[in-house]
């Protein structure tokens, strides 16, 4: 689709004072004001229907490493603890079937399934703990929401959970969840796609109407249109009942630590005034974390960009084929971005955690950096 | 991270982060206020940021969720007639209209990848959804997006 390849023609230029309220509350800030706690990054909870998902599921038992995409005979298996909870709140069960913890990241899987799916609820997680810390979404509060059966066209939906842990004292991991079910009190007409004419049409026959499944768009007598891609929680007041659902569950995170090692890292490698190293790796049954570093000598702020023109990390087997992330080493983390060193040089940094899935991690990794001009440089790196 | 950083960080994402508002949004003067909102936020908030190598996707997930709680808070005022216009044109509307026709779930993923660049797994992480939910909903979302263009 070409139009695709210039979405930017989707949005207006950025006006002055939309720039102007960014930048002059990005320079209001006082170097003084201490940030906030520090919180974590957590995928989602109640979020996705995919098909392939469901179909995978299906076919293969919805568990944590199927969530993952891994292998089970992956070493990572080593790692998975059964975990059996489940909550139930009217016609709607929450059931978690095992998780999976490094004691740096914890993932599990869920499903949700409501049996009556001519009564559809909406979703909310409402609390999410690990020993009482609460894990955020990035310093905000609020999370996703999901409506039910929305996709899913038999009721019920499978995903799981992906998140870095908060640093934990204890060997043990006490998880608690909480998710909100909210019921329209009016029968519900799902739409794809957004079609006022026919939101209208529904709504003089006395439907709610919901389109694409996660937004909501409601007509009430009292309330007036209701409009809106958010959260339902804010609108009770406008036909929703609440009931909820809670699941805990703890693990062992001993045996989960010992599993991870620290491989010695590779000498840095110069080229051509630059330097690529390894600042890191630790790796476990369940990821291999890496992060690693490109430092032009004494590189100001703007070189660093200009040798960020095309660039790319990117990793090699020892036979030169590119190692496909998607198909051979999932990523879910995976950034690269500009840092800049206490002395003042800047450089360009990769964190990434590489988790084995359909094919295992080869024993020695070559990282590569290289850009759009033809600029390589590379770093064999023994990951066992 | 310092504020000289911070101040300079948000600048190279402004154009990104003005065009995921109003992605939402869908007019200036709420974007403008999401967009103000984000920088106190992000601020405020910088010590979740791990390191700075997430600067990008954390600042758009925080932009994300600001502009989603800004519509829940307009939300019982608007009406399908009197929802506010962007002041200037996208240079191209029936593209923007299209975009604007699929639902969050699908425009969002969509636009990160196609508009500001992100891989799936940046996207992934954007949105917090699992790298093969972000891959099906972009591909539903190109799906729905041809429909509309050809209706």
């Amino acid at each position: 689709m070409n139009r695709l390849d210039n979405l930017h023609a989707a949005f207006p230029a950025m006006p002055d004072d939309c720039r102007a309220a960014l930048m002059d509350a990005a320079c209001s800030v006082k170097e003084e004001e201490k940030p906030m706690r520090r919180k974590y990054p957590v995928a989602i909870l109640v979020a996705a229907i995919l098909t392939l998902m469901t179909t995978i599921a299906i076919a293969e038992g919805w568990n944590v490493l199927a969530f993952l995409g891994i292998q089970p005979d992956s070493d990572a298996q080593t790692l998975v603890q059964p975990v059996s909870a489940s909550a139930k709140a009217g016609n709607v069960t929450l059931s978690i079937d095992s998780a999976i913890t490094d004691g740096e990241y914890l993932a599990f899987d869920w499903t949700v399934t409501n049996t009556n799916p001519e009564t559809p609820v909406y979703l909310v997680v409402e609390d999410f703990t690990a020993n009482g810390e609460t894990i955020f979404t990035d310093g905000t509060d609020d999370f996703d929401y999901q409506w039910l059966p929305g996709w899913c066209n038999d009721g019920s939906m499978m995903d799981g959970e992906w998140s870095q842990l908060p640093t934990l004292a204890d060997n043990a991991l006490h998880v608690e969840m909480v998710v909100g079910v909210y019921t329209p009190q009016k029968p519900v007409y799902l739409m794809d796609v957004f079609d006022a004419e026919a939101i209208r049409q529904k709504w003089d026959e006395g439907y709610y109407v919901i389109v694409g499944g996660d937004g909501f768009i409601i007509n009430d007598p009292e309330a007036g249109l209701v409009q809106g891609f958010g959260p339902v929680n804010t609108v009770t007041g406008v036909g929703l009942s609440r009931s909820e659902m809670k699941v805990t569950f703890d693990l062992d995170l001993k045996a989960a630590r010992a599993s991870v090692s620290h491989p010695e890292l590779p000498a840095p490698v110069t080229k051509d005034s630059t330097t690529l190293a390894v600042q890191s790796i630790s790796i476990s049954p369940l990821q291999t974390h890496i992060v690693a570093t490109f430092t032009p000598e004494n590189a100001s702020y703007g070189d660093i960009v200009r040798w960020s023109d095309g660039m790319n990390f990117a990793f090699y087997d020892e036979d030169g084929n590119e190692l496909d992330h998607y198909g051979m080493c999932l990523m879910p983390m995976y950034e690269v971005t500009v840092e800049e060193a206490p002395d003042g040089a800047w450089f360009r940094q990769l964190d990434c955690n590489l988790i084995e899935v359909a094919q295992s991690l080869p024993d020695t990794v070559i990282l590569v950096y290289k850009t759009e001009d033809g600029f390589r440089t590379e770093l064999p790196v023994t990951l066992k | 991270m310092d504020k000289e950083s911070f101040v300079r960080l948000i600048d190279g994402r402004a154009d990104s982060l003005y065009r995921v508002a109003w992605a939402i949004l869908g007019n200036n003067a709420d974007v403008a206020d999401a967009l103000q909102e984000t920088a106190l936020r992000a601020w405020q908030h910088r010590g979740s940021l791990r390191n700075q190598a997430y600067f990008g996707t954390w600042v758009t997930r925080i932009c994300i969720n600001v502009s989603r709680g800004m519509l829940r808070k307009r939300r019982p005022l608007i009406s399908l007639e009197d929802a506010p216009e962007a002041s200037t044109p996208p240079p191209d509307l029936t593209l923007s209209l299209a975009l604007r026709a699929l639902p969050e779930s699908l425009r969002l993923p969509l636009m990160l990848q196609y508009s500001e660049g992100m891989s799936y797994q940046e996207i992934s992480r954007v949105l917090h959804l699992p790298e093969t939910t972000v891959r099906g909903r972009i591909a539903r979302a190109k799906t729905q997006l041809r429909k509309e263009l050809e209706a």
